[in-house]
Parts: C-alpha cells; sequence; structure tokens
C-alpha cells in the first residue's frame, strides 16, 4: 500500500528522514527502527571534511527553529567507506545530499559516489543558507541551477533529486529550469532564512547572524509551494517542510508530493517516521485508496 | 518513551525536581553524568519545539529524578506538569564520568548540582574518598542541599552573600584538593575558573557542559563544543570533557 517506484529505485515506503535531521541514520539506530524508514537523506556531504560554523548554532523559536551548522560533514570519502556498509545492513534506502561551494566540488561528490553499492540517488543541496559560497547561490538563479543539475547528471550513474530553496522570488521558475536540465526528481523546501535576536546582549542569538527556519511553523509556506512546483513540472516533487505527524504528511501527499520527508520533527520526536507511517497506512483504508500513489495530488478543488 | 511522573515539585528558589517511573531495562544503562531529552509540553502541541536535556540527579530503584531550575519558557512549562501525566524521556543519553579514581572532588555551581550529585552519590557507596564543593549565590537557591545530607556526602557550601556556609565563591579553595580528581559542572564563568586552577595545580579535572540542544543524539550537531581536537557534540561526545580539552 506504501511501497513506492520513483525513478527506477523502489522504497518500502514514502516516508523519508530530511538531510542534517537525522545524521547518518546510524546515530537514530537506537531509537527507530531503520527498516521502518523508506529512504535516510544523509548529513550533506561535501568532497573533504567540513568542521562547520561557529557556536550558537541553534535557537529554538515559536514552533520552530533556526540552525546554522555550515554543514559540518567529514566528507564523501570517509562517507562511502565507513557509513555506507553500516547503513546496508537495514532495508532504508540511502540518499547522499552533497553539497560544493563550484559546480566542479559538486561534481567531484557526485563521481566519487558513481557506482557505490548501498547508495541509491543523490540530493542536490543547492539551498543551503549557512554557508558562504554555493549552496544557495545556486538555488536562487534558474540558469545556474540548470547548469549544475547538467553536471552532477553527467558525473554520475544514480538518480539526482534537486532540493528547492523557498528563499526566492518564484520557485516555479527554478524548479521548470533544473527539470529541463535533467534532475530525476525535486525535493522541497529547504529551509527559511531567518534571524532571531537576544534583547539583552542585542546580539543575535546565532553567531552566524542568520539561520535556517524549519518546523511546524514552515509548513503552511511549504505545502504552498510544493503545490505551484508539482503542478508545474512532471518528474515527482518529495514535500519537505514542519512534517510532525501523519496528517502533516497527508496534505503534503494532497499538494502533489509523491514522497515526504521528515526533518526537525525527528529531533523532537524520534518515532515521528514510524507513527507517520502507520498513520498513513490507516488514512489510506479509511478513506478507501488501495495505494499511496492514488493520493498523490488528489486535492478538490 | 513516555514515562509516568511521580512528582514533579518545587524545592527552593526556582528549583524543582521531576521524578518518573521508568523501566528496569532504561535505569539499568544510566551512568554517572549522564542526561536525558525531556519533554516539555504535552504532545498536542508544538510550542515550546524541542525536549529540554536535563541532567539525571538521582535513581531510585526504577525512579529516575532530574533537578532544573526555572529559567525560560520550557522550564517554565515543565513545573506544570503533574504526578499520573505522561513524560516523553529519551534517557540516557551522552558519556559518563570515569568511575575508576579514588577521589573525586565535585564542584557544582547552582543548579550545575542536578549533574554531580548522582555521581557523588554513586562513587560515595563504592567507598571512594568524595568531596563535594557547592556553591550558590545565596542560601534560598541551595537545593541539593537536602540530598547531599539525605546520603551523608560530605560538603562544603559556599554561598556569595554569606547567609549559608563560607561566603564567597565555590572555587576559592579549590588548590587544597589538588590529589583529587575534579568535576565541575555550573555555568561557563566557573568553569573557565576551574580549569584554570586545575591546570595551576596540575589537579586532573573534567567539566560537565551544558549547550543547547536539538536532538541529544548527535544528529543535528546542534550543541557544539569548541576543543582543542576541534569541534565535538556536547550530546555524545560529552557532556562530559576533559578540562584541558576544553576551549572557552
Amino acid at each position: 500500500m506504501l511501497k513506492t517506484e520513483l525513478f527506477g529505485v523502489e522504497f518500502e515506503n514514502p516516508v523519508w528522514t530530511a538531510s542534517g535531521t537525522f545524521g547518518f541514520g546510524l546515530e537514530y539506530a537506537p531509537y527507530v527502527d531503520l527498516n521502518r524508514v523508506g529512504a535516510v537523506c544523509v548529513k550533506g556531504l561535501s568532497i573533504k571534511p567540513r568542521e562547520g560554523n561557529e557556536p550558537p548554532r541553534i535557537w529554538e523559536t515559536p514552533c520552530g527553529m533556526l540552525n546554522a551548522i555550515g554543514l559540518q560533514n567529514p566528507g564523501v570519502e570517509y562517507f562511502v567507506e565507513k557509513i555506507v556498509p553500516e547503513l546496508q545492513k537495514y532495508r532504508c534506502r540511502v540518499v547522499a545530499n552533497i553539497y560544493g561551494s563550484t559546480v566542479e566540488e559538486y561534481a567531484a561528490v557526485a563521481k566519487a559516489l558513481k557506482g557505490v553499492d548501498g547508495v541509491d540517488a543523490i540530493e542536490l543541496n543547492i539551498s543551503c543558507p549557512n554557508v558562504k559560497k554555493g549552496g544557495l547561490a545556486f538555488g536562487v538563479d534558474p540558469v545556474e541551477a540548470a547548469r549544475l543539475t547538467e553536471a552532477v547528471k553527467k558525473a554520475t550513474d544514480k538518480p539526482v533529486i534537486v532540493k528547492l530553496s523557498p528563499n526566492v522570488t518564484d520557485i516555479v521558475e527554478i524548479a521548470k529550469a533544473i527539470e529541463s536540465a535533467g534532475a530525476d526528481a525535486l525535493s522541497a523546501i529547504n529551509t527559511l532564512l531567518g534571524m532571531a535576536i537576544d534583547i539583552r546582549k542585542r546580539k543575535p542569538r546565532i553567531k552566524n547572524r542568520f539561520g535556517g527556519l524549519s518546523g511546524p511553523a514552515i509548513k503552511p509556506v511549504a505545502v504552498r509551494m510544493v503545490y505551484q512546483v508539482s503542478k508545474a513540472v512532471s518528474i515527482p516533487v518529495i514535500g519537505i517542510g514542519g512534517i510532525s505527524t501523519w496528517e502533516d504528511a497527508v496534505e503534503f501527499f494532497l499538494a502533489g508530493a509523491s514522497a515526504v520527508q521528515v526533518g526537525t520533527a525527528n529531533f523532537f520526536n524520534p518515532k515521528a517516521v514510524e507513527e507517520i507511517v502507520e498513520g498513513l497506512e490507516s488514512y489510506l483504508n479509511e478513506m478507501g485508496y488501495s495505494h499511496i500513489s492514488e493520493l498523490v495530488g488528489d486535492l478538490r478543488e | 518513551m513516555g514515562f509516568k511522573v511521580v512528582e514533579n515539585y518545587r524545592v527552593c528558589g526556582r528549583d524543582y525536581l521531576l521524578t518518573v517511573e521508568a523501566d528496569r531495562e532504561t535505569v539499568e544503562k544510566i551512568r554517572a553524568g549522564q542526561f536525558g531529552m525531556v519533554q516539555v509540553r504535552s504532545s498536542i502541541q508544538f510550542d515550546p519545539l524541542l525536549r529540554r536535556p536535563l541532567g539525571i540527579f538521582n535513581v531510585e530503584g526504577n525512579r529516575v529524578s532530574f533537578l532544573y531550575r526555572v529559567y525560560g519558557r520550557g522550564t517554565e512549562l515543565l513545573t506544570k506538569t503533574e504526578a499520573g501525566e505522561e513524560v516523553e524521556v529519551l534517557m540516557p543519553l551522552g558519556n559518563s564520568i570515569p568511575e575508576d579514581r579514588e577521589k573525586y572532588l565535585f564542584i557544582a555551581g547552582g543548579i550545575g548540582i542536578g549533574g554531580l550529585f548522582l555521581a557523588a552519590r554513586w562513587f560515595e557507596e563504592a567507598g571512594k574518598d568524595v568531596v563535594v564543593l557547592y556553591g550558590e549565590r545565596s542560601s534560598e537557591n541551595l537545593s541539593g542541599l537536602p540530598f547531599l545530607e539525605k546520603y551523608g556526602i560530605e560538603t562544603v557550601v559556599y554561598t556569595e552573600d554569606g547567609s549559608y556556609g563560607k561566603r564567597g565563591l565555590v572555587t576559592k579553595e579549590l588548590p587544597e584538593f589538588k590529589d583529587y580528581t575534579w568535576v565541575a559542572c555550573g555555568p561557563t564563568p566557573m568553569l573557565k575558573a576551574v580549569k584554570e586552577i586545575a591546570e595551576e595545580e596540575k589537579a586532573e579535572c573534567f567539566l560537565s557542559l551544558d549547550r543547547r540542544m536539538a536532538c541529544g543524539v548527535g544528529a543535528c550537531l546542534g550543541c557544539t563544543v569548541k576543543t582543542t581536537e576541534g569541534y565535538k557534540r556536547c550530546c555524545v561526545e560529552g557532556p562530559i570533557f576533559r578540562a584541558d580539552e576544553v576551549i572557552f
């Protein structure tokens, strides 16, 4: 009922964990049955290890949080050698989220993942608001986004998902450009750029000044963007943004998402993915759907 | 996991004791110095969003307690939780205090006693030489004292206003204990001072650090601590750090 095939890969279910919120999955293995997770989108990988930003890096906001981690990661080589073999012990699919500061760096990371067993797809992070070079720079310009997508497609044999930024004037224009460049799927949305201030110290709460806003607070923005993007493209759209309950997930499927990623909710409820999977099953039964794919875009307007 | 609240009462000042009935399996895993991520709201609302990291203060049978101070909305809301309700707690988390030394000096600043008491109690019960130095602004906030007395742990109290115990800072007599292993938990200026004195006195010293955390399990990379070996996660490589590796 929940088995989902996207870009030639079969997923046990369409509920994944979002990059940056679930580590490499293994951190959560003592608390979550990774076999019940459709896919783990791992923390953004770069060609070389990255230290990340200076702390403080996180701040809680109403129904959400700001983060500016700065893509701290051990590098793609370490991931391939040490982490992928561990993840292969579980049934969950593995999506390698990748990042570079130039087109060449992105392509190099993609190349390093070429032919690696146990990596099922690549997700391009062109929307990280927390690093100075690259990231968001590619996500706000349709021409640059398309150029990058093409370069990465050439460098890899894996399906390529491109993760969209909400910090743009017209997300549809960018989505279309990326689709034309050959992306296999889109995921939306990354965090919204935000800021919080300590009024006593009169300083930003986060050392990086700005951080990405995530959590239930951004859900309506995400649902709207997934709706707009999925209407405009014919490749699958993976919905992300504040999904914390199965009801939230249903909204995204109705808006046109073919799969969803659970992010910040993992932090305050490690069982979120499992609960959403169960909730979806009973919702489908109750509403008379025989398969999750029937729910995708089934919005009555 | 959801655990039933046994009690949640104000001890004194702004300090509360939350006790939950845990299960045997969870309790057996607990080592001294670890913490739990405690949900402070009901599960039908999303604000405040994140759980709060609280040091495991005491364990009696299957009952696990957290001594916490009200600092903001999260801890304020936690005080409203009543006996009989369920709270979600992920525990035990983090590394723990090395258990193989013979002489321990615990240096607690204020609510920092919440992260040290269990170690003091267990090490005392194991027959080790244990002394607690416990500093506070004034007598009305000494929420750990009744517990230290109940378990008969040798304690020296320092208050800044002299309203209880010795007048002054908890760090003032540290050099007298240089042949002990020091474990400190408290506000950053205190930890910084302890680290410096430990270096001067060449005393072995550990710090129990507190950072804002989102996940508590090493995934979010939000609770970073700057160390001589680069950034470390307070929740998994900590909360117990060697003082000489921490960069303030």
